[in-house]
């Protein structure tokens, strides 16, 4: 489950850091634009192998615990990373709105929402180990 | 974001700035102009690669192939998993009695 803390603080960040980048010259919000849209190509890579390896670990260790076990470890498993599935839409859907929408600050905003409850879904789900 | 990711957009910024002072330096009327095309000429070609690189259009069709590759890589490495774990546990078939 993704951890809620400071939950007021969170939208004070990112209306200031969107206030930030709206601030910015176009070429600056253009090249924060494409840095994230690599940033979410790189963070997609990882986890598929990541959630492709996490899988086959579960399969291997249901050789201890038996069939049943196994494919309940892969429910809980996946229960959790469809959340994680569901905000990388949220965040494509984000930079598709921000790179035709380039002059809207509210775009921005939804960008990095979106963007920073992904990365913390990460990190839940990993435990850390993706970034 | 990736340490990677994070060095090359470092070094795209070193190299702009870089090229800034190069355009001014060469803005001065003191170098022979077959060297300020030819120099023109390297770090045009250089800025433009980088900018290439650095910067690629983002198109809804772009999005929709990343969305897509998201979804069906994942329904394709669940179905694999399940198979596997089926095959893990399956009972080998008794042999036949004559």
């Amino acid at each position: 489950m993704i951890s809620m803390t400071r939950p007021m603080t969170r939208p004070i960040v990112t209306i200031v850091l969107a206030f930030v980048l709206f601030a910015c010259g176009a070429s600056a919000r253009e090249k924060t634009i494409h840095a994230t849209y690599v940033a979410t190509v790189t963070a997609q890579k990882g986890f598929q192998a990541f959630e492709k390896q996490h899988e086959a670990n579960i399969v291997a260790s249901s050789r201890e615990t038996g069939y049943e076990a196994g494919k309940a470890a892969l429910a809980a498993y996946r229960e959790k990373s469809d959340r994680v599935t569901e905000l990388f839409a949220g965040v494509w859907r984000a930079l598709a709105a921000a790179a035709v929408l380039n002059e809207d600050p509210k775009a921005f905003a939804n960008l990095v929402e979106a963007w920073t409850l992904l990365q913390q879904a990460l990190r839940d789900l990993s435990g850390g180990k993706l970034p | 974001m990736n340490t990677n990711i994070k060095e090359a957009l470092r070094l795209a910024e070193v190299l702009f700035d870089g090229f800034d002072l190069v355009e001014r330096l060469l803005d001065t009327d003191d170098n022979p102009s077959d060297i300020l095309a030819a120099v023109r000429g390297v770090v045009g070609a250089l800025r433009a690669g980088i900018e290439r690189k650095q910067s690629p259009v983002i198109t809804q069709s772009k999005i929709d192939e990343m969305l897509d590759d998201l979804l069906t890589t994942q329904k394709a490495q669940r179905a694999k998993a399940d198979e596997e774990l089926r095959k893990m546990h399956e009972k080998p078939e008794e042999p036949q009695k004559l």
